[in-house]
């Protein structure tokens, strides 16, 4: 009689392992090279996962013949198309069994597992995979019907295993804790569904004869299902992450470039109008103009606005024809929120001919965002409209890299003692410092127009912020985001940076529920090394406060204070008292840089200073060397 | 009499094979976690040495190592970490 034909699609396996004396093994290893599928002939496991499940089945099942591909290398990582290859090609040399101890969470499994899986199905082979270890959680191919997804079962012995009634994942098996071979000639012990499926490999390895295959795989299913034993049940192990091997889906990689990629999100966006540039949010264009990704061709403003603009460009009228010829996409700001009605009203008429003239909209409030696609939708024009949202949408896309690893990135943050001191700026600068010096950096903006300066995303919190899921999800986002982040731009470093103050900078203002958001976001980003913004009439107790709040939320280190030159005062006028910003002279400013130093012992120094671009490049170097 | 001594005989093979199995968890986990923290504590012991897989591993090789046994992969599970009577029963069946 034949012998059955299993193959093993994992991480290779080390034949020299004493437990797997006398296996009979050929193999490959497919790679993606840069979108190109290569296969060589070299199947050794440096990671161990496969060489675990190939003892698995070697100790229930030993005569089988074993086909090893390898397809994981460095890392329990891989794309899809190299599993669908891996699949083609067990299909090609007419395996039985294939043993896929790994899985894709999502909820839209690409088109292409589900051929592949389908053409095994046709072929009379048995595909055996391993379920999330949650069971319910959609995972592939393991949840496809033409697969028999394996999960955790309440098994001692390594050859019995359960069936779970009305499940997608029909099969249980011994994933509890156990001692498997590893690499190198040791053991380890592991635990998950991973090894749960390889148990059931080789159960149905033993139990299958060729006259059961003969008679296809939906008489086999029946056949284990009469079988089991009715006294196992699932597992539904809410502690074990992480123990399955997680392939990145086509599709998934597909909505990735979508979120993170410039080119592909902001296809339509070349020619900036900006408006009201007289806005607080709107200054950084005119502060740094040089910084933002795409040239701003107008800078509107209301028409009361007595301003002195010199840029070219600058508009406080309504737009005419030829106007709309030399921009594609009009920068919104808060002008709906103005205090004058005339301001809204014009704001609006100018939405309005901006539609008309099928301009896009790249708008920093989501309800006016939603407001400009129905009118867009109503007056079935041809613009779009772009509202940097962070919904449950990204949320649940992103938390697809919850269980890898924590980034190896370094992760520098921004903050500040309170607002309106250059976090923004700051980051910016030091953004283009490290890229200018070599490095390819990540930039995460909390600024809602951040993506418009080439942050690879933005989470814009603080004032109207368009974050639309629950506070206490922050954490759990932004963990996977840096874990996307690096596994999608795989930068150098990545730069971050806080709104507003990092704390409330007193216990008797009233309450608007965002106080503690920069704590929030610097707890889940977890920076190693943090700049802190200061203002020139900060109290030194405030920074040491500030400095204590943020070491309360991670372990990150103050590289240095970056001041800025505009001192707040007050100052009498004909209506009483009101705060401006003045700018300091130099002397003044080194009189404050100076008293600083002095106090805090850290370097302190004013980003805006060209001659100090050498120290910041220097300082954050020589800090994650 | 003779049932007594074969009895205490027997609870002092089980007190060295525990002790033994102290002295493991000593060398893994540190002495003085294991006397000051867990308060010798076989349950507390069994779950801190199980909750990280190398040590699992390197616990059940030691004892392997000190009572010249090799157990059957079927008898490595969570019941094994669950007791340090169910351990001592397990190397008295290999000994």
């Amino acid at each position: 009689m034949s012998k059955i034909k299993i193959a093993i699609i994992d991480s290779g396996i080390d034949l020299s392992h004493p437990k797997l004396n006398d296996l009979s093994a050929n193999g490959i290893s497919i790679k993606n090279i840069h979108g190109k599928i290569e296969i060589d002939s070299a199947f050794d496991d440096q990671l161990g996962h496969g060489t675990a499940i190939a003892s698995i089945i070697y100790k229930i099942y030993p005569d089988a013949i074993f086909l090893i591909i390898k397809i994981f290398d460095e890392e329990l990582v891989c794309k899809e198309d190299v599993v669908c290859e891996a699949i083609r090609y067990s299909i090609r040399e007419k395996v039985d069994i294939i043993n896929l101890s790994l899985g894709i969470q999502t909820s839209s499994p690409s088109s292409e597992l589900y051929n592949v899986c389908k053409q095994a199905m046709d072929n009379d082979i048995i595909m055996i995979a391993a379920a999330h270890h949650r069971l319910n959680t959609e995972c592939y191919p393991a949840f496809f019907s033409e697969v028999f997804g394996v999960t955790n079962g309440t098994v001692k012995k390594k050859n019995e295993y359960g069936y779970i009634a009305n499940s997608t994942i029909e099969f249980a098996a011994k994933g509890t804790i156990q001692r498997v071979a590893d690499i190198n000639k040791g053991y380890k012990i592991v635990e998950g569904t991973s090894y749960a499926c390889a148990h059931f490999t080789g159960i149905v390895a033993s139990k299958i004869t060729y006259s059961h295959k003969n008679r296809g795989i939906e008489y086999i299913r029946n056949l284990l299902i009469n079988e089991a034993n009715p006294e196992i049940k699932y597992i539904n192990n809410h502690f074990v992450e992480n123990k399955t091997p997680t392939i990145v889906s086509k599709d998934l990689d597909t909505i990735l470039h979508s979120i993170f990629n410039p080119k592909i999100k902001f296809n339509w966006l070349n020619r900036l109008a900006l408006f009201p540039i007289s806005e607080k949010e709107m200054k950084i264009f005119l502060n740094l103009p040089a910084l933002c990704k795409y040239p701003v061709e107008k800078y509107l403003d209301y028409p009361k606005v007595m301003n002195s603009h010199e840029h070219k460009g600058f508009i406080n009228r309504m737009l005419l024809r030829d106007d709309f010829k030399e921009f594609d996409t009009l920068v919104l700001g808060y002008f709906h929120e103005h205090l004058f009605q005339a301001n809204v009203e014009y704001g609006y008429e100018l939405v309005k001919e901006t539609v008309k003239n099928n301009k896009n909209f790249f708008v920093y409030d989501h309800h006016l965002g939603k407001k400009i696609e129905e009118l867009i939708k109503d007056s079935k024009s041809e613009s779009r409209c772009y509202t940097p949202i962070v919904d449950k949408r990204v949320y649940n896309i992103i938390s697809h890299f919850k269980t890898r690893p924590n980034i190896q990135t370094p992760l520098l943050c921004v903050t500040g003692t309170t607002n309106k001191i250059g976090k923004f700026t700051t980051q910016l600068i030091l953004n283009n410092l490290l890229i200018d010096a070599g490095y390819k950096t990540s930039f995460i903006s909390t600024e809602p127009h951040g993506e418009l300066f080439g942050a690879i995303f933005s989470f814009p919190f603080g004032y109207n912020d368009t974050v639309l899921f629950d506070y206490s999800q922050w954490p759990n986002f932004l963990r996977s985001l840096t874990k996307c982040i690096e596994y999608y731009a795989d930068p150098d470093i990545i730069i971050t940076g806080t709104q507003s103050w990092a704390i409330p900078p007193s216990f008797s203002m009233h309450p608007s529920g965002g106080e503690f958001d920069v704590m929030q976001y610097v707890f889940g980003i977890q920076p190693d090394a943090i700049i802190c913004a200061i203002n020139p009439n900060d109290s030194i107790a405030l920074i040491q406060k500030t400095i204590t709040g943020l070491n309360i939320c991670c372990n990150a280190k103050v590289l240095f204070f970056v001041i800025t030159p505009w001192q707040r005062e007050f100052r009498k006028t004909s209506n009483g008292q009101s705060q401006i910003s003045r700018l300091l002279s130099n002397e003044e400013l080194n009189e404050r840089i100076h008293f600083y130093q002095n106090k805090l012992d850290i370097p302190v120094i004013d980003i805006m200073e060209k001659d100090n671009h050498k120290f910041i490049l220097n300082a954050i170097t020589n800090y994650y060397k | 009499m003779l049932l007594l001594i074969i009895i205490s005989k027997s609870e002092m093979k089980n007190n060295e094979i525990k002790n033994s199995l102290l002295e493991i968890a000593y060398t893994i986990l540190g002495k003085e976690t294991v006397i000051k923290i867990y308060k010798n504590d076989e349950k507390t012991i069994l779950n801190a040495i199980v909750s990280v897989s190398a040590n699992a591993i390197l616990f059940v090789t030691l004892i392997e190592d000190e009572f010249e046994i090799e157990f059957d992969d079927d008898d490595i599970n969570i019941t094994f970490f669950s007791s340090f009577d169910y351990i001592i029963n397990c190397i008295t069946k290999y000994s």
